[in-house]
């Protein structure tokens, strides 16, 4: 092989590289030559002690994708990586795959913790709001007065209880009791619903029937700012947890990956010491 | 094995042979080739990823033949680099002479009687 011709394939080979990597490549390889010919040798000796133009380009690519991959290690620069190390038949990428599949699994599971996380946040921040500037307010309080434009022949209010009802025999009540007690009664003939909410603000039930069956729902836990802050304090330590555990884990796979292809590499272009033991 | 053990030491040799001097890739070449075998067109990739890690630097230098020259040169970090796979070379060529060594002493060396 003559030296334009080498320099030919070589080229063709490098196409993925930028224009400039490739050139300084060239250019190299160009001036082995030229010193080589300066030395007494043919080109034909030259281009065969360098060996395989495709053989050396896909070693520069995959020292490309490698160093990629160390600098910025995102999925796109593994992808390149594990496939330009396929193309020098140093791993097989169909290998690859399922281990790319469990790095998706374990990055979408950690994505989860970080979300039960931001929950956690979430809930504790209402809390601690809630407790320092009485804001969001769990005891939501509504007074909207029906209008006679509305529709509603009957709205009213007074002291403690606000009230509508229809031309039909329907109607709302909304009632706080002396205790503290909020009930909301709807009712349309036979159907009824009642919801009934102690002074803390937890509903304490609700209670629906069509005249024939009654469902009835009691002792429910409301969003009490204790409930609130146990919740939000649980789902911390939770998210937490997934969060630390899985972010080491994922960094471990993550950095071994790099560590594993360069080892592979190295392997096959013979400059581990590894291979020496 | 001699061939993978000098493929293993090649990237200390070319950092030894620069440390003495700078040098480009054709002299290199020639100087670890007169005491070693080497493939030629895998040094290239070497020098490259040497540069990368930044413990070879280029400059360009006027040559009385034909166009500039790329010369490499060790840098600090390189040096620094060098020394230490020097040692452990060292630490490795001792353990496995140790052990040559140890198997080649005259046997019948009885153990039970200590």
């Amino acid at each position: 092989m003559q030296q334009t011709e080498f320099l030919n394939q070589l080229e063709a080979a490098l196409q993925a590289l930028p224009a400039a990597e490739r050139a300084e490549i060239l250019a190299d390889y160009r001036a082995y030559f030229a010193d080589g010919l300066a030395d007494g040798r043919s080109e034909a000796e030259i281009a065969m002690a360098l060996g395989d133009p495709a053989r050396l380009a896909r070693e520069l690519l995959a020292e490309r994708c490698l160093q990629s991959w160390e600098a910025h290690k995102s999925p796109r620069n593994l992808w390149g990586a594990l496939v330009a190390l396929g193309g020098l038949g140093i791993i097989n990428v169909l290998l690859a795959l399922p281990y790319l599949l469990m790095l998706t699994v374990l990055s979408s599971l950690w994505l989860g913790a970080l979300g039960i996380t931001f929950a956690g946040l979430l809930l504790t921040g209402t809390w601690a709001t809630q407790t320092v500037f009485g804001w969001p307010s769990l005891n939501h309080s509504w007074a909207t007065v029906a209008q006679d434009e509305t529709g509603w022949p009957w709205a009213g209010r007074q002291a403690g209880e606000i009230w509508a009802s229809g031309p039909a025999g329907e109607s709302v009540h909304i009632q706080r009791q002396s205790d503290g007690q909020v009930i909301i009664q709807a009712t349309d003939g036979d159907d009824e619903l009642h919801i009934r909410r102690d002074a803390s603000g937890a509903v304490q039930e609700i209670r629906a029937s069509d005249g024939e069956n009654v469902l009835n729902i009691g002792g429910w836990m409301g969003p009490t700012p204790g409930a609130l802050l146990a919740t939000g304090l649980g789902l911390l330590l939770l998210g937490g947890f997934g969060v630390v555990v899985g972010g080491l884990i994922l960094r471990a796979i993550w950095r071994g990956t790099g560590r594993w292809l360069r080892w592979q590499a190295e392997l096959v272009s013979g400059q581990t010491t590894q291979s020496a033991v | 094995m001699k061939t993978q053990l000098r493929k293993g030491t090649l990237e200390m040799c070319v950092l030894a042979v620069l440390a003495q001097q700078d040098s480009y890739v054709y002299e290199l070449v020639g100087r670890l080739s007169a005491s070693m075998e080497i493939s030629e067109g895998t040094i290239y990739p070497l020098m490259r990823r040497l540069q990368a890690d930044a413990w070879v630097s280029t400059y360009l230098t006027e040559s009385s033949s034909g166009p500039a020259r790329k010369y490499y040169r060790l840098t600090p970090a390189g040096q620094t680099a060098l020394a230490q796979m020097q040692q452990e070379w060292a630490s490795f060529v001792s353990e496995i002479n140790q052990v040559l060594h140890a198997h080649a002493a005259p046997q019948g060396v009885d153990h039970a009687t200590n």
